[in-house]
C-alpha cells in the first residue's frame, strides 16, 4: 500500500501546482521563473480539489426495471484557495519592458495555461503521481477581513480536454 | 506591550492615583495592589497564538493575542472621586497610537472586594497577525 502523504514545506515531497503560460511569446509568469515560459510553482495554496466529473446519459427500456446509464464526456477542473503572494499573483514588470503577467494576468487575459499537479510523495517513500493538462484560470475572488487580515482567493482552473496521469 | 501600557498610564494617570512599574507580586499572601491602594500595577504579557490559516507549502498565519492585566485597588467604603475617570482612562489604552496595527483590541473589567478594598482588574487583550514566512 502506498498512501499519498504530501508534507507541507518539504521540497520534493510537498504537493505542488506548476503553471506554464501557453501562447505567450515573451510573456512569463514571474521574474523568478527564469526564462520565456518557464514554469512557475504557485505558492501558498491552502487547499486544492480535483474534479473529474463525467456527465451521464440515462435512458429507459421496456425490458428493464431500472434506468440504464452510460458515462459521457467529463468536465474537468482544479479548484482551491490560495494566499495572495504579490509577485506570483499580479506579476512584475522589468526594466527592459518584459511583462510578467502572474495568475491574475492569466485570468484577465484568458490565456491558456498548462498545469502540472504533483500530489506529493507516497507513504512508502516512492515518488507520487503527477497530473497534467491545460486550462484557464477563473473564479478569482480575492477577499480580506478584519478577523483574517490576509488576502486569500479561491481559484478554478477549468480544464480543456483530459487529464494526463504520469 | 507592558512597557507601552505603563508609558500610556504614566502619561494619562488621573489625580489621586499613581503608576508603578513593579510587578504585582504577592507579599505575605497579600497582593501588592491590595496592600498599596490607589497604585496601578501592570502584569507581564501573556501571549497565546491561535492558528488562522496554513498552506500546503508550509506557510502559516496565526492570530497572536497578547494580554496584560492591570490592577488597582481603592477604598471600598468611600469610592475614590476619580475612580470613574481612572476606569475610562485605562479603557482608552486601546486607542493609544502605540498599538496601531492591531487587528482586535479588547478590555475586560472585573471588580472584586478584598476586605475593605475595591479591586479592579483590567484585562487588556491585543491581537495581531503573525506569519511564518519563508
Amino acid at each position: 500500500m502506498s498512501y499519498i502523504y504530501p508534507a507541507p514545506g518539504v521540497t520534493g515531497v510537498e504537493m505542488t501546482l506548476t503553471l506554464t503560460a501557453e501562447d505567450g511569446g515573451d510573456d512569463l509568469l514571474t521574474a523568478g521563473s527564469g526564462g520565456a515560459n518557464d514554469p512557475m510553482v504557485v505558492p501558498a495554496i491552502q487547499d486544492i480539489s480535483m474534479s473529474a466529473a463525467n456527465d451521464v446519459f440515462s435512458w429507459t427500456q421496456l425490458d428493464e426495471s431500472a434506468k440504464l446509464q452510460i458515462a459521457t464526456t467529463a468536465t474537468n477542473s482544479l479548484s482551491g484557495n490560495l494566499v495572495l503572494e504579490e509577485d506570483s499573483f499580479f506579476g512584475l514588470s522589468t526594466a527592459d519592458g518584459v511583462e510578467f503577467i502572474g495568475i491574475f494576468g492569466l485570468s484577465d487575459t484568458k490565456r491558456l495555461t498548462s498545469f502540472s499537479l504533483y500530489l506529493g510523495d507516497n507513504s512508502d517513500g516512492t515518488v507520487g503521481k503527477t497530473i497534467t493538462g491545460d486550462g484557464y484560470f477563473t473564479g478569482l475572488v480575492p477577499v480580506v477581513s478584519a478577523d483574517s487580515p490576509v488576502w486569500v482567493s479561491p481559484f478554478t482552473l477549468t480544464v480543456t480536454g483530459s487529464y494526463t496521469v504520469t | 506591550m507592558r512597557d507601552d501600557i505603563i508609558a500610556y498610564l504614566e502619561a494619562n494617570i488621573v489625580t489621586g492615583f499613581t503608576v508603578t512599574d513593579e510587578l504585582p507580586w504577592t507579599s505575605s499572601n497579600v497582593p501588592l495592589y491590595v496592600k498599596n491602594k490607589n497604585v496601578v500595577y501592570t502584569s507581564l504579557d501573556q501571549v497565546e497564538q491561535e492558528p488562522l490559516l496554513d498552506t500546503l507549502d508550509g506557510l502559516g498565519f496565526a492570530n497572536e493575542v497578547s494580554t496584560v492585566e492591570v490592577f488597582v485597588s481603592s477604598d471600598a467604603k468611600t469610592i475614590h472621586t476619580n475612580y470613574d475617570a481612572l476606569v475610562t482612562m485605562i479603557k482608552d489604552v486601546n486607542s493609544d497610537a502605540a498599538f496601531a496595527g492591531q487587528t482586535a483590541r479588547v478590555t475586560d473589567i472585573v471588580t472584586d472586594y478584598v476586605e475593605d478594598a475595591l479591586v479592579s482588574t483590567f484585562a487588556i487583550s491585543l491581537t495581531q497577525l503573525v506569519a511564518s514566512c519563508d
